[in-house]
């Protein structure tokens, strides 16, 4: 059986690629009896859902630009108008 | 609303934070993040003759500004900056002991579609990817966030190995669940 390990490595894996089936097997027998690994599936899952959240900005402003920012591109967007 | 028929300037007004709350996640850098909006606006305004309308004048604004990131990390990035034997193998495996079992095994208590929608977890993982080191960084957000196939990091990062991105990309987000876990297990609501 893989090591906790080697199931984490496995686990990152699997986010950006297809495993052959060898190594799902091996990973899904590895999680069957491991609870740390599943959990740590769960915290994977979590990560990449949340992130989708990230995608847009939030309708609520969390950072705002400073007021001479703000004001230097507003010149700058008139002086490329005019 | 037709973009072409709107003052440029209150884009600057309607969208300017949000515009620069995207890059700063991006890019971690005020001035260039400051610098990016402007020439998402800059480029609007010459553009604006092409905008149908159909989309939302932000979702455009958004999308000029993605194009501007991915432009940016394209220029200021060199294949040695994705070369994975630079980044931190022994961090992560120290969280093994000598036969492969976890050190500290991870807990939580949640479900992924509640945790979503958890605005202190959303905010944790805000302070988590500043926290990553560059380009780890660019890699996670671009790939978690932005939701770009790795195919697709490839092509716009110039990385010549696929393996190279994957080894770079797990580190990231090994790195990333560390640091929810520990900023999560301080809080008030339990582990992530």
């Amino acid at each position: 059986m893989v090591t906790c390990e080697q199931a984490t490595t496995l686990a990152l894996a699997a986010q950006d690629r297809t495993l052959s089936r060898g190594q799902r097997l091996r990973l899904g027998i590895h999680r069957l009896l491991c609870a740390p690994c599943r959990i740590y599936r769960r915290q994977l899952q979590i990560m990449r859902a949340v992130g989708a959240r990230l995608r847009e900005p939030p309708a609520m402003a969390t950072v705002t630009l400073a007021a001479d920012v703000r004001a230097r591109l507003r010149e700058r967007l008139r002086a490329a108008r005019s | 609303m037709a973009a072409a028929g709107s003052d440029p300037e209150l884009w600057l007004d309607r969208h300017g934070d949000a515009l620069y709350a995207f890059a700063l996640l991006r890019v971690q850098q005020p001035a260039l993040a400051e610098d990016l909006v402007q020439d998402t606006l800059l480029a609007a305004l010459a553009g604006r003759a092409d905008f149908s309308g159909a989309a939302q004048e932000r979702t455009w604004l958004i999308g000029i500004l993605k194009y501007k990131i991915i432009d940016h990390l394209r220029r200021a990035g060199r294949e040695e900056r994705f070369d994975p034997e630079a980044a931190d193998a022994a961090e992560f495996a120290a969280e093994f002991d000598r036969s492969g079992h976890w050190v500290a095994p991870p807990t939580h208590r949640h479900d992924p579609a509640f945790m979503a929608e958890n605005r202190e977890l959303r905010e944790a993982l805000e302070r988590c990817i500043a926290q990553l080191p560059d380009p780890q960084r660019q890699l996670f957000v671009l790939r978690e966030i932005d939701g770009y196939a790795t195919d697709e990091l490839l092509d716009l990062l110039a990385i010549s190995t696929a393996g190279n991105l994957w080894v770079m990309l797990s580190r990231a987000r090994e790195r990333m669940r560390c640091c929810l876990q520990a900023s999560w297990s301080r809080g008030k609501h339990g582990h992530l």
